[in-house]
């Protein structure tokens, strides 16, 4: 017999197994839901890193173990109306597992389990930097983790095609088996709030009204990351579930294959506009009273996308080094040019990802659930979107359904 | 009183089916021929159903490896889906690729056992002289609605294949199709069996 040969892997013989199997069959009913007790995190309740990543404002909430905003994030549509619209997608509460004792390689280690366009969610705190793999989290979508000593949840929804990390303190994240707008709503392992993961705010339970902390995540290609983070450590499958990993259930991204391409839902939207084809990305920004979002391959075509999140005036870059977007608080509208591969900020040449304005959290998302939570957000969508004033935007039209 | 007497007809009549499946059964049992196509059907329909629920499927280039699970017990019963369970090791098995959830093998063993049960009694039906034999056949295609019941990460995944939007009562059917189709399997048996005569 040969046993995959991966660190720290468990390893047990078939004849051990077979004996727990049966051990287990008499024993009868078993807590499925395995142990809740978060892992031994450190106290970072409020750190806001180096990198400028959290809000301004973070509530420590120390009590509750659970860090939040002390300024909830935008929510277009009440509490009440987005638990009306939540479904069940089929598998029941923690139907998909999370890692909660997530395993990593060296960037050395990873050999040919990787091909470099494979896509990876990229997560850097206080200089440590760790890579998870999309085809690992498609069947976890929540892996709670700590990284730069700060406890995190970094989460990805593919039907929504989200990926966003939120500090979770002494507290760990479930997949609560229903979606809002298609969306992974998580739970937390505390006090079973809700929170749709695009939202980053509760919706039910002691701390709706609340929003989480997030951290910025990069969604780019192994290629791209390995190159950027050579000391990095990358999330293995040693997940502690066993999943046919490699295949996608919902297609390919490499080229983009079936849910991923077609303009079909799995689950309809609360709301939706035809501004642009449904699957297409979108980067997006919100704040406490407002979201901006571009489109993606018109901010890879433009470099510099600004505009306002509410009453917050936002600059959008794409970093040619991730082929991702990066967002950017502009309070006093600073210019920001594009030069080469970096941009010009004030006189300064900068790269994308060091700008010397205050980083915002942002993320990738499909338009179609981007539009259902965000319907009064701005957007661009076109180029000549993105040479217009700001003003003169407008949100996406909504489409009633016949 | 008249209620009283109805229950204890059907209960008569009830028990008069189950003594007819039984004896169809312990007929087929009883013949080679009845064994092969009840092996047959068994093993074919069991093959289709882990390959439809994604428990078995064919890798180019995979070589023979044995993964287990954290912790194999504490998911021992924990599901994935209405009618799917966490698997406890993965079996590569050069080219096949199978999840081994315990829970799964006894639903699809279960499905299984009734679909060669009806092929089996189905076959006799028409291989025997005094049988009557016309449409018994069908009786498998009740099979078929468990075929769809699999579960991806976040929704059915036939419908995820065919890009169908889901409502909430196709939603709440799917999480019926493995009872359906195994209520449906056994009334065909019943309905097989009657056709034999023994």
């Amino acid at each position: 017999m040969v046993l995959r040969d991966v660190t720290n892997r468990t390893r047990r013989s078939v004849l051990g197994f077979a004996a727990a199997l049966s051990a287990g069959g008499l024993a009868g009913c078993l807590d499925s839901l395995g142990a809740d007790s978060p892992a031994g995190e450190t106290d970072a309740i409020g750190d806001t890193g180096a990198d400028g990543a959290t809000d301004r404002g973070t509530s420590t909430n120390g009590e509750r173990g659970l860090p939040t905003r002390e300024t909830p994030l935008v929510v277009s549509d009440s509490t009440k109306r987005l638990r009306e619209n939540v479904v069940g997608g089929g598998p029941g509460k923690d139907g998909i597992p999370s890692i909660d004792d997530p395993r990593f390689e060296s960037v050395d280690d990873v050999g040919d389990r990787l091909h470099p366009n494979e896509p990876v969610f990229g997560l850097e705190v206080d200089g440590e930097a760790k890579a998870y793999p999309q085809y690992v989290l498609v069947w976890h979508e929540i892996a709670n983790d700590v990284v730069g000593d700060v406890p995190v949840a970094v989460t990805y929804c593919p039907l929504t095609g989200t990926v966003m990390a939120f500090e979770r303190g002494s507290i760990e994240f479930g997949v609560s088996g229903t979606l809002v707008n298609s969306n992974l709503v998580m739970y937390d392992r505390e006090t079973d709030s809700r929170w749709p993961q695009v939202l980053g705010t509760a919706i039910e339970g002691a701390f709706e009204g609340e929003s989480l902390v997030e951290r910025p995540v990069t969604w780019t290609s192994w290629k791209h990351w390995r190159d950027a983070n050579p000391e990095g450590v990358v999330l293995t499958e040693d997940t502690g579930s066993v999943r046919d990993y490699g295949r996608d259930p919902y297609g390919s991204y490499n080229p983009k294959t079936r849910y991923y391409s077609s303009d079909s839902f799995l689950f309809s939207p609360i709301r939706r506009s035809d501004a642009l084809h449904p699957k297409d990305v979108v980067h997006g920004v919100r704040t406490s009273d407002g979201a901006f979002a571009a489109s993606e391959s018109v901010l890879a075509s433009e470099r510099v996308v600004a505009g306002s999140a509410g009453s917050t005036d936002a600059v959008l870059v794409y970093d040619p080094s991730f082929e991702a977007g990066v967002a950017y608080a502009n309070p006093e509208g600073v210019a920001v040019a594009r030069d080469g591969d970096q941009y010009v900020v004030a006189g300064e040449r900068r790269p994308a990802d060091d700008l010397g304005l205050e980083r915002l959290p942002s993320m990738d998302a499909m338009f179609f659930a981007w539009y259902a939570f965000y319907p009064d957000g701005e957007l661009v969508a076109t180029a000549d979107d993105a040479r217009r004033p700001t003003a003169l935007r407008r949100a996406g039209e909504e489409v009633r359904s016949p | 009183m008249t209620e009283t007497a109805g229950g204890q007809r059907a209960s008569r009549s009830a028990r008069r089916v189950l003594e007819r499946t039984r004896r169809a059964l312990a007929f087929a049992a009883g013949r080679r021929d009845g064994r092969l196509a009840f092996a047959a059907g068994t093993l074919a329909y069991l093959l289709v159903y882990m390959v439809a629920s994604g428990s078995l499927a064919v890798r180019r280039g995979l070589g023979f490896d044995v993964v287990l699970a954290r912790d194999p017990l504490s998911k021992l019963l924990a599901r994935t889906g209405p009618v799917s369970f966490e698997p406890l090791a993965l079996v590569d098995v050069y080219g096949a690729r199978l999840l081994l959830a315990p829970g799964d093998l006894v639903v699809g063993g279960v499905l299984a056992a009734l679909v060669g049960a009806n092929l089996a009694l189905t076959y006799l039906s028409v291989a025997q002289p005094k049988a009557c034999g016309i449409d018994t056949g069908a009786g498998v295609l009740a099979a078929a609605p468990a075929l769809l019941s699999g579960t991806a990460c976040c929704g059915p995944v036939v419908l995820i294949a065919v890009g169908v939007t889901a409502t909430s009562g196709l939603l709440a059917l799917f999480a019926w199709l493995v009872p359906i189709s195994a209520l449906a399997l056994a009334g065909s048996l019943a309905y097989v069996a009657g056709k034999i005569a023994v």
